[in-house]
């Protein structure tokens, strides 16, 4: 059955939106932007004229890369390229505007991209704050039963004379206890390790790379139950450069944590065209080998990165998103069934994240476009959470 | 070994003469035949041999070439904390208040020891323009065609009558866009093809330098003889300058012969590979360092075109730039350990920098109004840093630089005059260096 996808509104951030959390009564949004965590009332009418003003209540030192809200003990958790972890109580009283001069900022902190615009800052100091990866935090996950955060890692140096990545110098693949921010375990994997996702019965994690590895481990025993490699995401720079590029850039498990999904672009012809597939790949992970069961239709599929997949609640459809290069959509429906296309968007922005609505009736997008150059002196606003009613036709 | 597009370029000479096309098929009968059957002289030339003749020649220049651009934000003039900055901090450096990107914490520690430009601003803002212009030091004027920097130094700096090759272009990449539309093009321009590069890496290599078993030193000896006085009977007979250009390629396939083994990567020291490896552009880069040691006068490295980050700017520069990193600080030791850094100049740049804001791809596109590029080494005040950009790192706060002035700056660096006029019968009157343009005294020693 197709599914139309109709754009409600459209709420801007000073600088690019790299994750997105929606409290499930779909009232508040939480971004991870890269200056910074805003928290943002989302108008119950998206036709309102009064456009809501995100307001930053934290920062990391560097772009802030992963966020998700604790409903069970109303806390949020974000992680950044700098590395850390944070966690902040939100049933803590914000600081109020008044006390927006006294805010101290970390160190090296991003400057806000409109300082000109001065959008409202309320520092909310983390609770906990810990460095946990020598190099960036790419992603961040919470398990669905809020018991556990993982974060990923790992710097792409050159390990060999084709530029292969070098071994990770620690663990790169890591879960903590989301309440305390106690480390329970540390993967290893290839690195870039570039995004990572729990299964929706927060029993496993998994966890995709750079050149194209694949990884679940089971979250009681630490044990990895299946690694395999896919080389339909990664390329080898013939045409301008002898490196590495591209990899998975989302991972997902099926309702029913059977399969996982992997999303990233394929083989460029021009790595810096970015001008790879759209694509999609589905893998039966428990099998011996494991199994690639479905990937996205050939003529279904433009051009650019995509970097997120989400499930509609009810399983049978899940939505893949990220940058359009070349095509009809930079957003889209499918049915988890038969992999077939249900349903498009195209956004004019590049998405990071996308979110259903607990009854599934709308998809949040969140993203950014490029970055504009400065106008006055200040930098206009590019960052993006877009909301979209998702109908049955 | 030579590659044939230079030597078509050389032997199909826009003048067109009868005399070119007339001797096209006796030359290639003559010397690459020959070349393909000749001689290996490697057990009659010595690799210290070469270095002490290396030792007496005097100035030479490496050439790090970082093709494709990288970001200045991500090196020389990061900009943390700022909207444009990304996602890497700055690190302090050797340099008491100045701070380089995270990403070079090894160089960081030899800031004393570089001459960093921070005010670059040139115009082209495509890669086959901005690239010709940098390493040329002008904009075409057809169909005159300037040589390249490293042709420039070939001639002045160079001794031809080394059997090392005394340009040598190292890049393993065949493809690259348009930087292998720029490889493909006449390098030595108005100085003739002799002052070319010898290219190796990738698909080059030096073939077809071994003396066939069947071949003594002796009868390759006696053949040569034979072929150099016929050569010297029919340049006299007929009056032909072309003969000169040819015997002079002759000399450089039999210099060629002899210098081969300079370009064995695996008789390196393996100590030194761990060092500047294990990617293609340290192996060459530490080449680089052995050719100079050995009598080439100028050797450009580069890796294709991997700076050309319009698309995940920084998740390519968090390789890039460390292997950069290792490679400088490694090869400015090295040079100064060897007592060589005051005689040997080295360049580490691009042809342009990238925009401060990002694009949708997550990369940075191309950005020729405000660069950073760095240097080292002969005829440098170390420990500089000239010029700035504003906070944003939008346009040139101070003491902007165009490419003359770096070329005016670098060729007085290496003791040449950068504007003395070139001896070009029929030609319009060109300079080394147009517009009067003046070397930057600040960053001279």
């Amino acid at each position: 059955m197709p599914i139309a996808l109709e754009k409600l509104d459209r709420i801007a951030f000073p600088m690019g939106v790299m994750d997105l959390s929606v409290h499930s009564d779909g009232l508040m949004a939480y971004a991870a932007c890269m200056d910074g965590i805003y928290q943002c009332a989302l108008p119950v009418d998206p036709k309102a004229t009064d456009k809501p003003i995100p307001t930053r209540i934290g920062q990391h030192t560097s772009y802030v890369s992963g966020i998700a809200l604790m409903e069970s003990n109303s806390s949020l958790v974000s992680t950044s390229y700098d590395g850390t972890l944070q966690i902040r109580d939100l049933s803590t009283r914000l600081a109020s505007e008044n006390d927006k001069d006294e805010a101290i900022a970390p160190e090296n902190a991003p400057v806000n991209a409109t300082e000109a615009a001065s959008p409202k800052i309320v520092e909310l100091p983390p609770r906990f704050s810990q460095r946990v990866h020598n190099f960036w935090s790419w992603g961040m996950a919470l398990s669905p039963d809020e018991r556990y955060i993982a974060s990923v890692s790992g710097q792409y140096l050159a390990g060999a004379e084709d530029y292969s990545p070098l071994k990770a110098s620690e663990p790169n693949v890591k879960v903590f206890d989301a309440t305390s921010g106690k480390l329970i375990h540390a993967f290893e994997m290839l690195p870039s390790v570039q995004c990572v996702a729990f299964d929706p019965k927060s029993q496993f994690v998994a966890a995709g790379n750079l050149m194209g590895d694949l990884a679940v481990w089971e979250i009681a025993s630490g044990q990895k139950l299946a690694e395999w490699r896919t080389p339909d995401f990664t390329s080898w720079g013939i045409i301008k450069s002898h490196c590495y590029i591209g990899g998975i850039y989302a991972v997902a498990f099926s309702p029913d944590s059977e399969s996982l999904y992997a999303a990233g672009m394929g083989e460029m012809k021009d790595p810096m065209a970015g001008n790879g597939k759209q694509k999609w790949q589905r893998f039966r992970w428990r099998k011996t080998p494991v199994e690639k069961h479905q990937e996205i239709i050939a003529d279904q599929s433009g051009e650019g990165l995509m970097e997120t997949l989400a499930w509609t609640p009810s399983g049978e459809h899940f939505v893949m998103a990220g940058r359009l290069r070349g095509g009809n959509w930079n957003a889209a429906v499918f049915s988890t069934e038969s992999g077939q296309l249900l349903g498009q968007a195209k956004t004019g922005m590049r998405i990071t994240t996308a979110r259903f609505s607990p009854d599934g009736h709308v998809l949040y997008l969140a993203g950014m476009q490029g970055q504009p150059a400065p106008k006055k002196d200040s930098f206009p606003s590019f960052g993006y959470l877009e909301r979209y009613q998702v109908k049955a036709t | 070994m030579q590659n044939n597009h230079r030597l078509d370029t050389m032997l199909n000479a826009p003048c067109g003469s009868v005399d070119h096309r007339l001797h096209r098929r006796l030359f290639l009968q003559g010397s690459l035949a020959g070349a393909a059957s000749v001689a290996s002289f490697q057990s009659l030339f010595s690799v210290p041999a070469f270095a002490d003749s290396a030792r007496a020649q005097g100035k030479r220049c490496i050439l790090l070439w970082l093709c494709g651009a990288p970001s200045q934000f991500e090196t020389w003039d990061p900009k943390p904390s700022r909207p444009t900055g990304g996602p890497f901090a700055s690190i302090p450096t050797s340099i008491p208040g100045v701070h380089i990107s995270e990403l070079m914490p090894k160089t960081a520690s030899i800031m004393d020891k570089l001459t960093v430009v921070r005010s670059m601003s040139t115009e082209p803002s495509e890669h086959f323009q901005a690239i010709d212009m940098l390493t040329r030091g002008e904009p075409p004027r057809p169909p005159f065609t300037r040589p390249l920097m490293g042709s420039v130094l070939a001639k002045q700096l160079g001794q031809l009558d080394s059997p090392v090759p005394q340009f040598v272009l190292l890049d393993p990449c065949p493809e690259g866009n348009e930087f292998k539309a720029f490889k493909a093009a006449n390098w030595a321009g108005w100085l003739g093809a002799e002052y070319g590069p010898v290219r190796f890496g990738g698909k080059y290599k030096l073939e077809n330098v071994n003396l066939p078993n069947d071949l003594s030193a002796t009868d390759h000896s006696d053949r040569e003889a034979l072929r150099s006085f016929l050569s010297k009977k029919f340049a006299n007979d007929h009056k032909a300058a072309s003969v000169q250009s040819y015997n002079s390629v002759f000399e450089r396939v039999r210099g060629l012969m002899q210098a081969a083994p300079l370009f064995d990567l695996n008789a390196l020291p393996q100590a030194d590979r761990d060092r500047y490896g294990p990617g293609t552009f340290g192996m060459h880069a530490l080449l680089a360092r052995h050719l100079v040691e050995n009598g080439s006068t100028f050797v450009m490295v580069a890796n294709g075109m991997p700076w050309d980050c319009h698309v995940l700017n920084h998740e390519t520069h968090q390789m890039l730039v460390p292997e950069t990193d290792r490679i400088v600080f490694h090869l400015i030791n090295d040079l100064a350990d060897r007592r060589m850094l005051d005689d040997t100049l080295v360049l580490i740049m691009g042809e342009f920098g990238r925009t401060p804001w990002l694009n949708e791809a997550r990369g940075r596109d191309h950005y020729p109004k405000a660069w950073s590029m760095a240097m080292a080494g002969c005829g440098l005040k170390p420990g500089v840093v000239y010029g700035s950009t504003d906070e944003n790192g939008v346009e040139v706060s101070d003491r902007p630089l165009d490419q003359r002035r770096l070329f005016a700056t670098i060729y007085r660096a290496l003791g040449l005059d950068p504007h003395v006029t070139y001896d070009l019968p029929d030609f319009p009157t060109f300079n080394r260096v147009e517009k009067d343009a003046a070397p930057v005294a600040e960053l001279l020693a």
